[in-house]
């Protein structure tokens, strides 16, 4: 049998046929491609090892920056504090909170509670010695919504009298010690602003016992129940802030807007959440710019085994096409193989990453180990998403370092390197 | 089959000007054993790069069934070389890094058959000529003729109708070249293909049906036609080949294949 000269007149393939063909070209160019890297098996190696490296540094880096801000704003946003938000008055204070204030906000719907806050000024006595002390009213759940941390003692309850949680840097004013809850009593006098301005007490309560201590060494601070404030002998209307807590996050931003329509200015643990994020985008970008200093360098590297590749092999290609292989047979096989070697080097590049994570955790634990009271965080954290990104990432790599050289085998003429000898 | 017309082809301008082919007409027709003959340098292969398509000529024509294969376009050219003719270099140019059989199988590759149908038609081609054994060895694990033999495997895998031969000999030992001598007897009485083939070899004149003489790039139908100014001239280059026929097992041990070293 013999094949006609020209194919002019014959009939075309059918599209299976042509399916068929395609199909196992690509397979046929796929197995040539891996057949040269296996034969030049240590090149391959070094390649993707240096691709790995890059690739590995930067997923490093970049989960580092992810796990340091999960650690961050998970430990915002633990518990009560995602369904909370704080309500100041409005801008200039021209809308005042008060108690009408308290009960709309209680009507909303998905309201769990409202606490609100007073500061009042006042002077401690203790013996000889006196101090001025900013006295904050507020009901014990209003404290442990902030996640108020006692280094002693306890809180008080909404029906104490005479008892208050004070800061340490109170009792160090007296030079009490500020580790433990004092056993004296102090002698409060409340003091306000009369008419013409001058600083007058108001009201003065003997035998303050202290409950508990606020670790706070830098402020001079009680804490009172406000139930108890409201006997005091003050004509105060207005509170300076109030928490409201609602029963879901779905109810949050709803009742944030309520708020704000009427005036007041309302700030959420998701606020927060959304500044500490924006802080650890530009960490992760500047880790990551690191691990692109890592990746260019074995972009380098790569660029140059394929060009070193396509140079060695141009007798080969010259070959190839004197056999019939087209210019863009001899362009896949080399994008293949750029291909294969980002594909690879991706995936060296994760277990590179994984070891570098279990390294330092192994090192960290070591330390932790080393230091009473240590305990290890996780600093890493590794979403799928990410590590699919960077096989992409490195294939997308592959691809631009080793167009150049496809593109030099596919222009490469087939006598050029047959002609020579 | 083939009409070569006026066909020139030069390298270089101004005093870089070099014409290897010069002013060439000829025809080939369909099952010819056509011989091309002359020294070394006088740009006989060149010529059968010119017919293969390899070459693209600066003035001229080569006519195969009437297309110019110049106007070829890259994919048309592609499928000639795939299809329609099986060139054999005298240096094998086999790849380096396939085995045997796979270097054999290459062009049905580029054909996109499948590999069990590929390798079953590889290897009838390796039984044909003996070195079905050394289908899984490397070519730089065989000798220069089993290389040769691989090479012309390789060439009619796809049963192409015409056969391009460049030197098929030049390689080889007297042992060797005979063997390929006679395996392209039998492909050109069996098969009854075109048989295009260079040489300097005056043994291979015996066998063909045709043969013309290229001295300096121009083309004489008989040697008595070869001006007497041509150097070398026919007489001295035949005693030069029987000299180097009798030196040819000396001359084999410097005979290395390129391949050898890799």
């Amino acid at each position: 049998m013999r094949l006609p000269l020209f194919r002019d007149g014959h009939a075309g393939p059918s599209l299976q046929e042509l399916i068929n063909y395609l199909v196992m070209r690509l397979i046929d160019i796929l197995r040539i491609s891996i057949k040269v890297l296996q034969k030049n098996f240590l090149r391959t190696l070094l390649t993707t090892g240096g691709i790995a490296v890059g690739i590995g540094a930067m997923i490093y880096l970049v989960t580092m920056g992810l796990g340091l801000e999960e650690l961050t704003v998970g430990s915002i946003s633990k518990s009560d504090a995602l369904l909370t938000m704080d309500v100041n008055p409005g801008p200039n204070e021209i809308k005042p909170i008060d108690d009408s204030t308290i009960k709309t906000i209680k009507s909303f719907d998905g309201i769990v509670g409202v606490w609100p806050r007073r500061t009042l000024s006042a002077k401690a006595n203790l013996g000889e010695k006196k101090t001025d002390i900013t006295i904050i009213a507020v009901s014990p759940s209003f404290l442990q919504l902030e996640q108020t941390k006692l280094v002693s003692g306890r809180l008080y309850h909404d029906d104490d009298e005479q008892s208050m949680v004070v800061s340490s840097g109170f009792l160090k004013v007296f030079g009490l010690p500020t580790k433990s809850t004092p056993l004296v009593t102090f002698k409060v006098e409340f003091t306000g602003v009369n008419s013409v301005k001058e600083t007058v007490v108001i009201d003065t309560v003997n035998n303050f016992s202290v409950v508990g201590v606020i670790e706070d060494e830098s402020a001079v601070v009680g804490y009172l129940p406000l139930n108890y404030a409201d006997t005091l002998n003050y004509d105060y209307d207005n509170y300076e802030k109030i928490k409201v807590k609602v029963d879901s996050v779905k109810e949050l931003q709803k009742v944030k807007e309520a708020i704000v329509a009427r005036g007041f200015s309302v700030v959420t643990v998701v606020d927060k959440v959304e500044e500490v994020e924006s802080v650890f985008k530009w960490i992760r970008y500047i880790l990551g710019a690191l691990g692109i200093i890592a990746v260019a360098v074995a972009s380098i590297g790569m660029f140059n085994t394929l060009t070193i590749s396509f140079l060695e092999r141009t007798k080969e290609i010259s070959i190839m096409k004197t056999l019939g292989a087209t210019d863009h047979d001899i362009w896949r096989f080399f994008m293949w193989e750029a291909l294969i070697l980002g594909l690879l080097g991706g995936i060296m590049g994760i277990v590179v990453a994984f070891f570098g994570q279990q390294l330092t955790m192994l090192i960290m634990n070591i330390l932790a180990g080393l230091v009473e009271d240590g305990h290890v965080v996780k600093i890493f954290y590794t979403p799928m998403l990410v590590l699919v990104e960077f096989l992409v990432f490195a294939m997308a790599i592959a691809f631009v370092t080793g167009f150049y050289p496809a593109l030099r085998a596919r222009r490469l003429h087939p006598l050029d390197a047959i002609r020579n000898e | 089959m083939y009409k070569v017309e006026a066909l020139t082809k030069s390298y270089g301008e101004g005093s870089a000007y070099n014409e290897v082919i010069k002013d060439v007409n000829f025809t080939i027709n369909s099952g010819e054993y056509f011989l091309i003959i002359g020294p070394s340098g006088s740009g006989k292969s060149t010529l059968l790069y010119l017919l293969a398509g390899l070459e693209t000529p600066s003035r001229g024509s080569v006519h195969v069934r009437g297309q110019d294969i110049k106007f070829f376009d890259q994919n048309t050219m592609a499928t000639f070389h795939r299809i329609n003719i099986g060139i054999v270099y005298q240096s094998f140019h086999l790849l380096p890094s396939f085995t045997i059989l796979e270097n054999v199988a290459f062009p049905l590759v580029l054909q996109g058959l499948r590999t069990k149908k590929r390798e079953e038609r590889a290897m009838e081609v390796l039984q044909r000529f003996g070195i079905d054994a050394l289908a899984d060895h490397l070519p730089s694990q065989v000798s220069g003729g089993q290389q040769q033999k691989a090479a012309i495997a390789r060439a009619l895998i796809n049963m192409p109708p015409i056969l391009l031969i460049d030197e098929p000999t030049g390689n080889l030992d007297t042992k060797s070249s005979q063997e390929v001598m006679d395996i392209i007897e039998m492909l050109h009485k069996q098969g009854g293909r075109t048989i295009i083939m260079v040489t300097h070899n005056t043994e291979f004149i015996k066998y063909s049906t045709r043969t013309i003489h290229i001295i300096d790039g121009k083309i004489y139908d008989k040697p008595s036609d070869i001006p007497s100014s041509s150097s070398p001239d026919l007489e001295t280059m035949n005693l030069m080949e029987k000299i180097k026929a009798n030196q040819d097992e000396d001359i084999d041990e410097f005979m290395i294949n390129p391949f050898d070293k890799m």
